[in-house]
């Protein structure tokens, strides 16, 4: 069985931005999460897995996502979501 | 049994910091147990998330009451934020190295276990911060 480490990693870091926003804006997201895994860090954490191995099955073989070459994908997301998180919570904190 | 995590957070956590550049040594001496310690340390990874996530989970609230009510209420919400999240990438990053290793990509691995010892590093660093956190008034 194939699996795009790549595609997953690419899916996962995004999802995580969007986990993370959705849960500071949207407190009955947070609760929906709350519910489910009895905390948003266990939601986001087996949410995450997830959508890592989910994608990395599922586009197995996906070679490229939006013409951009899956390997350079990977790279570019997860450096970005590292960036993101911190600069998301520096203006959130801020603002 | 906070102390077991406490210790258990600290030490694979510096194992993820030291672990890539020996991997990175041994794929340059074209070493067969480059492999398995890739393995060894996306494995590490995951697990950290116990003691990681039990530590948030169960201690932290406490803590996170007397930052915020302090002098660097940024401890928690930019710092402690920050670090909670990318911990959860750790794995993904460890794991996609370990995976080129398997898969013989060396070269390009090198990067992802370069970036996993500086996340790695800085989530070090960021968890001193919040503790200084919780002492400044």
């Amino acid at each position: 069985m194939k699996f795009n480490y790549y595609i997953g990693t690419t899916a996962s870091s995004w999802l995580l931005l969007a986990l993370i926003l959705a849960v500071e804006f949207s407190a009955p997201f947070k609760g929906v999460l709350v519910s489910i895994f009895s905390h948003h860090w266990i939601g986001k954490a087996v949410l995450v897995t997830l959508a890592f191995a989910a994608a990395g099955f599922l586009f197995a073989g996906k070679k490229s996502v939006a013409g951009i070459a899956d390997r350079d994908c990977a790279w570019y997301s997860i450096v970005s979501v590292l960036a993101l998180i911190f600069l998301f919570f520096v203006l959130h904190f801020m603002l | 049994m906070r102390d077991v995590l406490l210790y258990a957070h600290i030490l694979i956590g510096a194992l993820l910091i030291l672990l890539p550049f020996i991997i990175l040594s041994q794929l340059k001496a074209k070493n067969p147990i480059a492999k398995q310690l890739s393995f060894l340390t996306a494995g590490l990874s995951w697990i950290l998330l116990i003691p990681a996530g039990k530590l948030y989970i169960t201690f932290y609230p406490a803590t996170k009451t007397v930052i915020k009510a302090g002098a660097w209420p940024w401890a928690h919400s930019i710092i402690m934020e920050t670090k909670e999240h990318w911990g959860l990438l750790l794995p993904i990053i460890a794991t996609t190295a370990a995976f080129l290793v398997y898969d013989g990509k060396n070269e390009e691995s090198r990067k992802w276990w370069i970036l996993l010892a500086i996340a790695s590093l800085l989530i070090g660093i960021m968890g001193r911060i919040v503790k200084m956190g919780a002492l400044a008034r």
